[in-house]
């Protein structure tokens, strides 16, 4: 387990490091004068050459890279110009609100999506399961940002049972969270009803019947331990795609987490803060698919180290 | 009750019961009318090629057949009772505790993800038995059945076992609740030719210490040599022959069992292999007349207008032929030659 | 945004489909592609005719005629079909425009970005050895990172134009195709035709256009048909954080953002393009599951 673990990381930082090197080259390759973004479009020609000896942005590539490398080990990677202060940290400050509502996203995708996939298989083709099948389809059709804005003027607007923003409630969560779920909760009901029916056509669980064990036991014993293995693992991968599209949802929601903060540094050209967010983001993502692998491979008992 | 001319080999009442079962997946019918009796500390075979309808008519003895495939006419009867209408509790009810099965992949049939010794306790713990007692109880069956080390290897997971071991442990799952009637259906197809033996001697040994009823479903007649006393011979979905064992290996009277017979390799009697040509009907396609007669060599015009229908050949033996005294005196030329 | 990520796991969801056979329907189109067919084909003739017939002005104003819901006539006698926007300039025009500017960008998302995967896919699949550990390993890290911040960051760098739209996604999407064209050409490499090739002395270029080439163009086709609605709904988003096409044209995109301010007053304006967005893109899904129950299912990634 140690050396499947070992590898694992290893993999991860390399592609840490890959995406840190892309995010790197996008922002000091593409956009023309580095200098002028950072200090603004306004500024003067003094200005541009002092923030150029600042930032060392006359030096050649390959010596801004290494220098911005040994930022990021030192958790440097510049100020905001906008913001004040630490790139990094003003990026910090906003995690946890990000985290908050992918959580949330999660909690609402697994709590809806897994019993709905479970009921849609033990009738396969009857109502509900036609339902979800076309609901799934409209979800993820649905644009996402459209859905925000609609749920807002149906449940902020008109009924007024739910905050529309951050108001120091914990309700406020819940339109953001709903908006991000939606298009996953029938994603999910669909993944688990196609792997539970896959799995209850199995022949263990004949073995079950011929037991004397009944329907239910056997869905949610039988085959819910079996599914679990291939549900856990997309858990992961909806948490990560929930931090990563929380970006959208955010600037709907004017929720204040790293998404929002990212797409308002990006339109202001406050870069430092844009990589500060990418790293950010692409780490959690990373360490979350890092995270799906241990649970895997402690949940599979027929897993081996020789496995992975 | 085509079967009437055939009395039935047993004193003891039958534990489960088929008259004129008929299965149908929609308007195509498998099995078309079988009739069987499982009795009390005998062993039945069942024996036939794939697509006979003879693993449908098993699981219909344990309210088990597929979906779309029901049975359509005729009389299941377990432990005296009519299983027609039964409700799924009620079918729960005698599924373990009368009629137990012992199924054809072991690997397939365990579930992965829970221990051997849980799968086991689990029938005894969802009829109220506590963990402890449960686990206790499992583990006397799995040594019961020959797993070694059982203690220790009520907490492994199917993988960790071999073939033979995984079999060891489906049986004893089936024993769990001193079943009536045990159904094996292809219990060593899938096992290694070293392990069938051990498979079967035990199978044969529960079955006689616990006095029950047990059906082999089987496709291989030398499995069934070794542990049965009673065979039924099924072809496309009928029961063409029927008797005792020994009466029905010496005298074959359905020109299909013959073959069956010649197409086990016999090692008194090599260079013997004779296997049937053709192929069995496909359901829904069968012929008018007997089923079998495309592929018989005894066939003749009656059999192709007329559906030949049980009748004795013997004491406790009957055979589903136009011709059966014809096979069966060939039978006793070429022994009589050999 | 949800479908720039959806792309693979909804592919997981259908591929261990037991439920439809798959037989009948490589033989019979279901109606519901028909259906789909339909609305693509609808939109397709609404973003190259649409303009022509009812032209948009982006800078126009008119507001005496500002805010009418579908259906109202202007003061000038035509009926606003769908209503007009917060400066009075009919929404059916708005639609038309950016359909024309939805199906431009995805168009040439997937041409650029599937021509991009495919030379990169053959020469990778086809070679094996290190230039195909260097491609797959950008593919990789490219993966590892969320695709909506990879266009999000692009997008925002290049600055708002339809070019840059369509470089950005087809950077976001090249490796879907690379993926998909590698493993069939490696397939394909390992059948017997392409040694006998070789050893009648077929050099390397002429055996991958002659004889791989031919068989990617199916798998790629499926990847494209799912690939089309991700590419619609990631412009979508872009150009509804104002990332997108500059603000002198139209998108369906933009249309909802601008109508989020007017969502009480005038829902239309948000609605009628997020409608049109989720028509299409669930036509294209459609199409897609019927493309990918059609064709070999062995073909597949």
């Amino acid at each position: 387990m140690g050396a499947f673990l070992a590898k694992r990381l290893a993999q991860a930082v390399v592609v840490a490091f890959g995406a840190l090197t892309l995010v790197f080259l996008i922002v000091r390759v593409v956009p023309g004068d580095p200098a002028k973004l950072i200090v603004g479009p306004d500024a003067s020609a003094e200005q541009l050459e002092s923030v150029r000896a600042d930032f060392g942005l006359d030096d050649p590539l390959w010596r801004q890279y290494v220098d911005h490398l040994a930022g990021i080990v030192r958790g440097d990677l510049g100020d905001s110009w906008r913001l004040g202060g630490s790139a990094l940290s003003n990026t910090l400050d906003r995690f946890p609100a990000t985290l908050s509502l992918s959580l949330a996203a999660l909690v609402l995708t697994v709590a809806v999506g897994i019993p709905l996939g479970m009921l849609c298989a033990r009738r396969p083709g009857k109502l509900l399961d036609l339902v979800v099948s076309t609901g799934s389809l409209a979800g993820q059709a649905i644009p996402s940002f459209w859905l925000g804005i609609v749920l807002i003027l149906i449940f902020a607007r008109q009924l007024d049972w739910l905050p529309a923003t951050v108001d120091g409630s914990p309700a406020a969560v819940l339109l953001p969270a709903v908006t991000l779920s939606l298009p996953f909760i029938g994603w999910l009901a669909r993944l688990v009803r196609s792997s539970a029916l896959e799995e209850g056509g199995k022949d263990y669980a004949r073995t079950a019947r011929a037991k004397g064990v009944g329907e239910g036991t056997i869905q949610y014993v039988h085959v819910g331990r079996n599914i679990a293995i291939p549900v856990v693992t997309v858990l992961g991968l909806l948490m990560g795609n929930f931090i990563a599209n929380a970006v959208i949802i955010e600037v709907v929601f004017s929720w204040p987490g790293i998404g929002s903060l990212m797409v308002d540094a990006i339109t202001n050209r406050d870069y430092a803060v844009v990589e500060a967010a990418i790293l950010t983001i692409t780490l959690a993502y990373i360490v979350l698919n890092l995270l799906v692998d241990v649970v895997y491979f402690v949940i599979d008992p027929r897993l081996t180290p020789e496995d992975a | 009750m085509p079967a009437t001319t055939v009395e039935t080999p047993a004193e003891t009442p039958a534990a489960a019961r088929l008259r004129d079962v008929h299965i149908a997946f929609g308007p195509r019918e498998v099995v078309r009318g079988v009739d069987l009796d499982l009795v009390p500390g005998r062993v039945t075979a069942l024996v036939g090629e794939s697509g006979s309808g003879k693993s449908l008519t098993s699981l219909a003895l344990m309210g088990l057949l597929p979906p779309g495939a029901a049975v359509s006419a005729g009389t299941v009867e377990i432990d005296g009772r009519d299983t027609a209408g039964f409700t799924d509790a009620q079918w729960r009810e005698l599924r373990g505790a009368q009629v137990a099965m012992v199924f054809q992949d072991p690997m397939a049939a365990l579930n992965p993800s829970f221990t051997i010794g849980w799968q086991i306790a689990e029938t005894l713990r969802r009829r109220g038995t506590g963990r402890r007692a449960a686990r206790e109880r499992a583990v006397e069956l799995m040594r019961t059945v020959g797993i070694p080390d059982a203690e220790a290897k009520y907490g492994a997971y199917p993988h960790e076992f071999s073939g033979g071991m995984r079999q060891r442990a489906v049986i004893a799952m089936a024993l769990t609740l001193d079943p009536a009637v045990l159904l094996a259906d292809e219990p060593t197809t899938a096992l290694d030719v070293t392990v069938q033996a051990q498979i079967l001697r035990l199978l044969a040994a529960r079955q006689t210490d616990a006095g029950m009823a047990m059906l082999l479903v089987s496709h291989d007649l030398g499995v069934v040599a070794r542990v049965a006393q009673d065979v039924a011979v099924m072809y496309a979905g009928r029961i063409v022959e029927t008797g005792a064992l020994d009466d029905v290996y010496t005298a074959p009277a359905h020109p299909y069992t013959r073959g069956l017979l010649d197409a086990v390799p016999d090692p008194a009697r090599p260079g013997r292999l004779v296997p049937i040509d053709g192929q069995p009907p496909a359901p829904g396609g069968l012929p008018a007349g007997c089923a079998f007669a495309p592929r018989c060599p005894y066939a003749t015009e009656v059999c192709r207008t007329e559906d030949p229908q049980l009748s004795a050949v013997g004491q406790g033996h009957g055979a589903a032929c136009h011709h059966s005294d014809k096979v069966q005196a060939q039978a006793t030329d070429v022994e009589a030659a050999s | 945004m949800s479908g720039t990520t959806t792309a693979a796991p909804a592919q997981a969801v259908d591929s261990p489909r037991t439920d439809t056979s798959r037989g009948d329907a490589a033989r019979r189109v279901p109606v519901r592609v028909w259906i789909g067919a339909g609305v693509l084909a609808l939109f397709v003739l609404a973003a190259l005719v649409g303009p022509l017939l009812h032209p948009y002005d982006p800078v126009a104003t008119d507001l005496p005629n500002r805010l009418l819901s579908p259906g109202e006539r202007t003061d000038g006698g035509d009926i606003a079909w769908l209503g007009t926007d917060q400066m009075g300039r009919d929404l059916l025009a708005n639609l038309l425009a950016g359909a024309r500017i939805s199906l431009l960008v995805a168009a040439a998302t997937i041409l650029v970005g599937g021509a991009v995967g495919l030379v990169v896919g053959l020469v990778s699949g086809y070679f094996g050895g290190w230039p195909d550990t260097i491609a797959s390993r950008i593919g990789d890290i490219q993966l590892a990172f969320p695709s909506i911040l990879l266009a999000i960051l692009l997008a925002g760098v290049l600055g708002p134009s339809v070019t840059n739209i369509v470089i950005t996604l087809a950077i976001t999407r090249w490796v879907i195709f690379a993926r998909v064209a590698r493993a069939s050409a490696m397939a394909t490499r390992k059948l017997g035709f392409v040694d006998s090739a070789r050893v009648l002395g077929a050099g390397h270029v002429r055996i991958m256009v002659r004889h791989v080439l031919p068989s990617l163009w199916q798998p790629l086709l499926v990847a494209a048909t799912v690939q089309v609605g991700l590419v619609m709904v990631a412009e979508a988003s872009l150009s509804f954080l104002g990332l997108g096409v500059p603000v002198d044209t139209s998108s369906w995109g933009a249309t909802v953002s601008v109508g989020r301010d007017y969502l009480g007053s005038a829902w239309w304006i948000s609605t009628m393009p997020a409608a049109a967005l989720a028509l299409v893109v669930t036509a294209v899904g459609v199409i897609g599951d019927g493309f990918r129950d059609a064709s070999d299912p062995r073909s597949q990634i």
